[in-house]
């Protein structure tokens, strides 16, 4: 795919961006591949956490938090950690993989201001009752998840899935299930596994100082598990579905061409997927939000845009096809008028990895977080905790050559 | 907290300011270099001049095929070296301009003259960025300071004026020894409103032997004397903040709008634009970050890039801004004063407005754990083997293959490694 061809690179960057990120605690009930979080400290003392969001808001200016971990549901103060990021003017939203979540738990969290759970739900976690499942079967677990947070209401509700080459050919499935959710399930993020290679060909260095990168959670031998790219999995859900489209992305800091975040924009209602909504539209939705509210976003308020969503036709080829599909439903049974338009974001993400020596990033990456008083990615969190800054890759036998 | 080693690197509050929308991949400009080879030499220039750098027209549509391949932009910088060295420069125009971008040349001005100018126009070249300041040594005018350079910088502007419908920019690398001559150079800049569309003061950056780093770069150690960062020209590191403070000396309603971070301080300023508007008699006032924030993504919409110059026909009209009144404080305030001097003259009501814009910027600074906070949404970024890096460390890609890095001196205090160091950075900013 041609760079940014009739994509729209979201708006956002490092002090203008729609996320931000805290981490509560590095303890987890769970020890999924992929994971990039040593335990190191367990639970962080609260005061320093709400210290590090009103940081994180002051860089970035964003719109959403997301609190991660670890497990944040095993963190003690989580319900005032949602409030003080709602009280802020913020949403919260949380990262969990959903093994302690209660009904009464949910609801005491959606009191607090909470306005999105976002659950890590794939294959490849080692979560009791669940071992050896396809991808496809766990949509039954993510329905159930899907159910009970549909059944709180007024909070939204998204995903995380961890792609490996192994269960790259279960997207469509993925994708599927999503579809016939759309009114339930506002976003999921199918994110190609990466891990920091072990191969000999690099060593790493923080300024003048070789690290050892097996400290680290995520590396790896392994280096035909990390070559899955958005695009390989945009081709998988596309021989299936012809009609997944991406509409924006983020691109690489170190290869521009590249695509970190590809994320398909999906129109529907509760009888299920109607079409896409395009690049324009989410530009003019993003520049609007910015200029009335001062903030980009990265979910709105209510997943329910409504009929007023094809009031853009006219800057946006791809909604006339989507409005076009909706009237001929209609046509065909009128209750469809009656029911509400949902918005669903499907975002095919790369994460940090190297490239010809380089460490590619999301550029205007919506996950920065404040450590020790600086904003760092917070998918590099342990190499500023172990290594006291970020790991350079140096080919063997040379000196450090980027900071 | 963050916040000390911010105050210390940038004393501009950012917060109020719009984040300019520039990023890798989706800009206002690009920075292309036909030649690195130059008629004159400056303090402080970031590239060697090389009299065999001339690229051939072939290499030069390389380059800009990386560049786009990479990134959108609006505005393509055509610089060097000198590139009105070039013998084909209006071919290098014609290659910009055919691919619909805007062609700016960023010169010292040497031997330019109406004929020449005219030969660029025709070529299709969009405006000029006029280098001048007082640390070059340029014939005919060495010894001069800052406040006769204006009569220079006067010779440039009335050339594009007379010429009509050329963008007419300037910078100034500012020295620690010229710092003071701004306010002079700032009153200038407002006296030719309608002829100067945008003016960039420079702080100057030299990597300082005083300066606690050892330097690397592709595998050995960089002495900064065999580098173009080392000069015998005093030295201290000036920030964005001082060049506002002097500019607003002789502009005292001069307002900054947009600005951009720095990639390891997000909130510092390191580049900052403020967009004044008035008539060649009166001074209306500066807009404020929401203009600047709908004349960016505004124009994105429409056209699908992020606005690098204003055609000099709309920088004359002025009174378009006003429609922005309703959003931006700023302009409404530019309205409010505008009306009340018809009140007072009612000539003014046909008098032409004009938009004007003052950059400051605040190049890479090499922070204590010898971190090197760049621009983040550099709009000069250049092709190198195929790849974009920044303009101003281009030489060192050339010359090392790697941007050269700055590691604290080992054997501090304590005995502490860098890696350390750094964590104690870390500390000290929590």
């Amino acid at each position: 795919m041609r760079r940014g061809a009739g994509l729209y690179r979201l708006p956002w960057s490092k002090t203008d961006n729609a996320g931000g990120w805290v981490e509560v605690t590095d303890q987890c009930d769970l020890h999924c591949p992929g994971c990039y979080r040593r335990t190191l400290e367990g639970h962080r003392p609260l005061e320093e956490v709400c210290e590090d969001i009103r940081a994180c808001q002051a860089a970035t200016g964003c719109d959403r938090i997301g609190i991660a971990g670890g497990e944040p549901l095993l963190y003690p103060h989580l319900t005032d950690v949602v409030a003080f990021i709602a009280r802020r003017g913020m949403k919260p939203m949380l990262l969990t993989n959903g093994e302690r979540l209660t009904p009464d738990m949910a609801r005491e969290l959606k009191k607090a201001g909470l306005r999105k759970f976002h659950f890590h739900v794939d294959g490849a976690m080692p979560r009791p009752g669940w071992e050896g499942r396809t991808e496809a079967e766990m949509n039954d677990l993510r329905q159930h998840f899907a159910d009970l947070v549909w059944e709180l209401g007024g909070v939204q509700c998204g995903y995380n899935i961890t792609v490996f080459p192994s269960s790259v050919d279960y997207l469509p499935d993925v994708v599927g299930w999503c579809r016939r959710n759309i009114a339930k399930v506002q976003h999921v993020s199918l994110v190609a596994f990466r891990s920091v290679p072990l191969t000999g060909e690099y060593e790493y260095r923080v300024g003048d100082r070789a690290v050892d990168p097996a400290a680290l959670q995520h590396s790896s031998p392994d280096l035909a598990k990390i070559r899955l790219t958005t695009e390989d999995m945009l081709r998988k859900i596309q021989e299936r579905m012809r009609d997944f489209r991406p509409a924006v992305y983020l691109p690489g800091t170190a290869v521009p061409e590249s695509h970190k975040f590809l994320v398909t924009l999906q129109v529907g209602t509760r009888d299920g997927f109607l079409g896409l909504s395009g690049a324009r539209t989410a530009e003019f939705v993003q520049v609007f939000h910015h200029l009335f509210t001062g903030r980009y976003f990265d979910f709105l308020a209510r997943p329910d845009a409504g009929r007023k969503l094809f009031l853009l036709v006219p800057l946006d080829r791809e909604l006339r096809r989507t409005l076009g599909r909706y009237l001929a439903a209609s046509l065909k049974n009128p209750r469809v008028l009656g029911q509400r338009v949902y918005v669903q974001s499907i975002s095919l993400q790369q994460p940090n990895e190297i490239v010809d020596g380089q460490v590619n990033l999301c550029d205007g990456c919506p996950n920065m977080m404040i450590h020790r008083g600086q904003l760092i990615p917070s998918c590099r969190l342990d190499e500023y905790r172990l290594f006291g800054g970020a790991a350079v890759p140096v080919r063997k036998g040379r000196r450090p050559e980027a900071g | 907290m963050a916040e000390v080693l911010q105050r210390q690197y940038s004393a501009i509050d950012s917060s109020r300011l719009f984040r300019m929308p520039w990023t890798p991949a989706d800009n206002s400009l690009s920075w292309l270099e036909p030649t690195r080879k130059c008629n004159i030499t400056c303090d402080a220039c970031f590239a060697t001049n090389d009299s065999r750098s001339e690229k051939s027209l072939e290499a030069i549509e390389t380059d800009l095929e990386t560049i786009l391949r990479q990134r959108k932009c609006d505005g393509i910088l055509i610089a060097g070296g000198e590139p009105l060295t070039h013998p084909r420069i209006a071919d290098v125009v014609r290659l910009v301009r055919r691919r619909h971008l805007k062609p700016v040349l960023v010169t010292n001005g040497v031997g330019l003259d109406a004929a020449w100018l005219r030969e660029l126009k025709r070529a299709g070249v969009f405006g000029f960025s006029f280098h001048v300041d007082r640390h070059q040594a340029r014939p005919g005018w060495t010894g001069k300071n800052e406040l006769e350079l204006n009569a220079l910088r006067q010779h440039f502007a009335d050339l594009l004026y007379q010429e009509r419908g050329l963008t007419c920019a300037f910078t100034a690398t500012i020295f620690p020894d010229t710092l003071e001559d701004v306010p002079a150079i700032a009153a200038w800049v407002a006296r030719n409103v309608d002829r100067v569309q945008a003016f960039t003061f420079t702080c100057v950056r030299l990597f300082s032997p005083s300066e606690p780093f050892e330097y690397y770069a592709g595998g050995r150690r960089v002495d900064l004397a065999e580098t173009i960062y080392h000069t015998d020209v005093p030295y201290r590191r000036l920030t964005s903040a001082e060049l506002l403070a002097e500019v607003k000396r002789a502009l005292p309603d001069f307002e900054l709008c947009a600005f951009l971070g720095g990639t390891v301080l997000p909130r510092a300023v390191k580049w900052a634009v403020g967009v004044r508007v008035g008539t060649t008699r009166q001074a209306y006032g500066s807009v404020g970050p929401k203009a600047m924030e709908i004349i960016q993504n505004g124009h994105h919409f429409l056209r699908d890039r992020f606005l690098a110059f204003a055609p000099p026909d709309s920088a004359r009209r002025g009174r378009l801004l006003f429609f922005l009144s309703p959003w931006d404080r700023g302009v409404r305030r530019i309205l409010k004063r505008y009306l009340w001097s018809c009140v007072l003259q009612p000539l003014n009501l046909v008098r032409r407005i004009h938009v004007q814009n003052i950059i400051v910027e605040q190049p890479i600074d090499v922070l204590e754990t010898g971190e090197q906070d760049h621009c983040d949404g550099c709009p000069n970024k250049t092709p190198w083997r195929g790849r974009l890096v920044s303009a101003c460390v281009l030489e060192q890609y050339i010359r090392y293959e790697a941007p050269i890095i700055a590691v604290p001196r080992t054997g501090t205090p304590d005995g502490a490694s860098p890696g350390e160091a750094l964590g104690k950075a870390g500390r000290l900013r929590a």
